[in-house]
């Protein structure tokens, strides 16, 4: 039985009283237990308020957040609290996550006086120590201040917190964007070494895909509230067959650039979420797009074991694995933007 | 190497923060130089001196900044030592500026097209027809289709992508020979940011002008830029031209930016303490030395001067070792 389960959920949000925002329409997701996954895409993606639904601060318009199998839509509250104390969640912005009043000690600890009652000052404290070290921080950071904390400190601190309880799922939420390129490498070093060391299962919300390799074990792609497409992540990001995914990863810069890039410069922007499209929800943008693919709603169909695509122009996108010179993929003439400057 | 005399050439550039917890030195003596129709990259992380550099050049430092020496020359005359009025002239007619958040920068109350004509009714004493007739020119090259409506609108009806395509037409629209483009794409989706890049590196190289581009990602310079700068601790610590310096880096910092964006490697030390650098500890030994892994005796008392070796600028006692150490690459 997986973990996690998120069923064909849908979420809207009202916008000041005016147009109604689809930010999830139909997404399933699941993680195993010690599982790793992935999720990418842009703003827009969805991917933040999926985690929103999965930690339990909105709950799905329809469809369900399954924990082991049990709703949590249909969970009494203390069922509830009991659940909360498993799944954890480390945020984009260390510091803005903190009480500036707390000390490092009371921020660490803080899970366990709401999920371990039983435990006594001292066992609490020897605990919170223990969550430090494992994050590479010493003792002495127990009294200190979040204020006192470089940013790569202050994360570390959110990831010793997020795994105080020894919750059984962390949801993070691109806990690298904020920092500087040398400390990313360190935290998502960090976060592969802690996940194999508790056996943890992490759901990754991330725009930026590369950080995905080091950390996850698959990848789900989304794109306007919608899976593009997931697989496992060396297939998604060495083999990818989503136009959209493609685009992505093409997007990304690399210290030794290509000649060439492989597909054109995306078209365009993201549609507005409050007007979805009829078919294919990357229609507008996609260099493949033919009229079928506007006519109806796009399902995700298996390709091969554990990877699926949402796309009906599949076979026009195997073109080799992308970073070989056959993958580029033919465009249609009129789809044809600018390419990179060599 | 180039003999010509640079476009723009900032030596020597002494900035500091004067604060109650005491002065922050944010530069220490910076000396960069940029060459006519070059798309010229800086690069460092949080509080290496990078956007600050940027904002002396454009004389837009933010308070309590100020300069205290140094010299900042753009086409061969001093701005450090110009009068406002002729600063002024500099400022915007020839030396663009294209900043992080694109919305921010435009004004929220005003419609676009009267952000226009106030920048070119500052320079030039055109008709407000002509005004709107040359932001039209200038969207449509920007990449915006249908610039009437956007011309007619407000900041906060455009995208982030939107946003910036404005903020290029608007820095652009006076012909500027340098433009300053800080962190221009940062807070964007990648795909936008490959859209903005490309607009900018297209035109920049076809309209023969030049940019100096200030960013923390290294892929973007890579991609994007001929030359580039690598700053530590409010100093140039290695630059030249991209494919040499990233193709086999010189300087451990540059070495270690390299390997974090592969995530190759991981144990990158911990991070210079935010905030305060003492400038007389700094004077006596390499910035870097703290977190450096071939820090030794002679990198914590003496300072590296910047020099030239195997056809870029390094400031390390240790750059041979470095470069002998990196495997070239093709």
């Amino acid at each position: 039985m997986p973990l996690l389960e998120a069923d064909r959920v849908t979420k809207t949000f009202l916008r000041e009283g005016h147009a109604r925002i689809h930010a999830l329409n139909g997404v399933s997701v699941s993680v195993e237990p010690g599982e790793a996954v992935g999720v990418v895409g842009e703003s827009g993606s969805g991917k933040s308020t999926l985690g929103r639904l999965i930690i339990g601060t909105h709950r799905p318009d329809s469809g369900a957040i399954l924990f082991r199998g049990e709703d949590l839509g249909r969970l009494d509250a203390k069922q509830l609290r009991k659940v909360r104390g498993e799944i954890s969640i480390v945020f984009q912005e260390p510091h803005a996550a903190f009480d500036p009043r707390w000390t490092v000690g009371s921020i660490v600890g803080e899970p366990l006086l709401i999920h371990r009652p039983d435990m006594s000052g001292r066992q609490r404290r020897e605990r919170v120590i223990q969550a430090l070290r494992s994050v590479t921080l010493d003792e002495s950071m127990y009294d200190r201040y979040p204020r006192s904390l470089s940013t790569g400190q202050a994360q570390r601190v959110g990831i010793a917190r997020a795994t105080v309880t020894d919750p059984k799922l962390i949801v993070l939420d691109e806990p690298t964007s904020s920092l500087d390129l040398s400390i990313r490498a360190q935290i998502l070093r960090l976060l592969a070494r802690l996940q194999k060391a508790l056996g943890v299962s992490y759901l990754l919300i991330s725009h930026d895909i590369r950080s995905v390799r080091v950390t996850t074990q698959r990848t789900v792609v989304m794109y306007l509230g919608q899976i593009m497409e997931s697989g496992p992540t060396d297939t998604i990001l060495s083999a990818p067959r989503h136009p959209y995914t493609q685009m992505l990863l093409d997007s990304e810069t690399t210290i030794h650039p290509r000649a060439q890039r492989r597909v054109p410069a995306p078209l365009g922007e993201i549609p507005s979420p409050t007007q979805l499209p009829t078919g294919c929800f990357f229609y507008s943008r996609c260099p493949l797009r033919i009229d079928a693919c506007a006519a109806a709603p796009v399902a995700l169909r298996t390709i091969a074991p554990g990877h699926e695509v949402a796309c009906i122009r599949v076979d026009a996108t195997a073109r080799g694995a992308v970073g070989t010179p056959e993958s580029r993929i033919a465009v249609p003439a009129d789809a044809a933007a600018t390419s990179a400057v060599s | 190497m180039v003999t010509d005399t640079p476009l723009l050439s900032v030596s020597d550039l002494y900035v500091s923060f004067p604060t109650p917890r005491g002065v922050v030195h944010a530069l220490n003596g910076v000396s960069l130089e940029v060459h006519a129709g070059k798309l010229v990259g800086v690069i460092g992380e949080t509080g290496c001196g990078k956007s600050v550099t940027a904002r002396s050049v454009l004389g837009i430092l933010r308070p309590p900044g100020r300069i205290d020496s140094g010299s900042i020359r753009f086409q061969g005359e001093e701005l450090l030592e110009m009068s406002e009025r002729a600063l002024a002239k500099v400022r915007g007619a020839q030396i663009g500026f294209i900043p992080q958040d694109p919305i921010a920068a435009l004004d929220p109350i005003l419609r676009i097209e009267d952000q226009f004509a106030n920048v070119l009714r500052a320079h030039r004493p055109i008709s407000r027809k002509r005004c709107r007739d040359l932001a039209r020119v200038a969207l449509e090259r920007a990449g915006i289709a249908g610039p009437d409506r956007v011309l007619r609108g407000y900041a906060h009806q455009l995208s982030g992508g939107m946003a910036q395509r404005v903020v290029i037409a608007i820095a652009t629209i006076l012909d500027p020979t340098l433009v300053i483009a800080d962190e221009p794409t940062t807070g964007l989706d990648v795909t936008i940011q490959r859209q903005i890049l490309d607009l900018i590196a297209q035109r920049f190289r076809t309209e023969k002008r030049t940019l100096l581009l200030v960013t923390h990602d290294l892929g973007v310079v890579a991609e994007y830029c001929d030359e580039i700068f690598v700053m530590y601790a409010g100093k140039v610590v290695e630059s030249g031209a991209v494919q040499r310096v990233f193709g086999r880096p010189s300087h451990p910092y540059t070495r270690l930016l390299i390997e974090s964006v592969e995530l190759r490697r991981f144990d990158t030390g911990e991070e210079r303490p935010s905030g305060l650098l003492d400038l007389v500890n700094y004077a006596r030994g390499c910035p870097y030395a703290s977190r450096c892994p071939l820090a030794d005796d002679r990198s914590r008392s003496e300072a590296p001067e910047i020099r030239e070796l195997d056809g870029r600028m390094v400031a390390c006692h240790h750059a041979e070792e470095v470069l002998a150490g990196a495997a070239p690459r093709s």
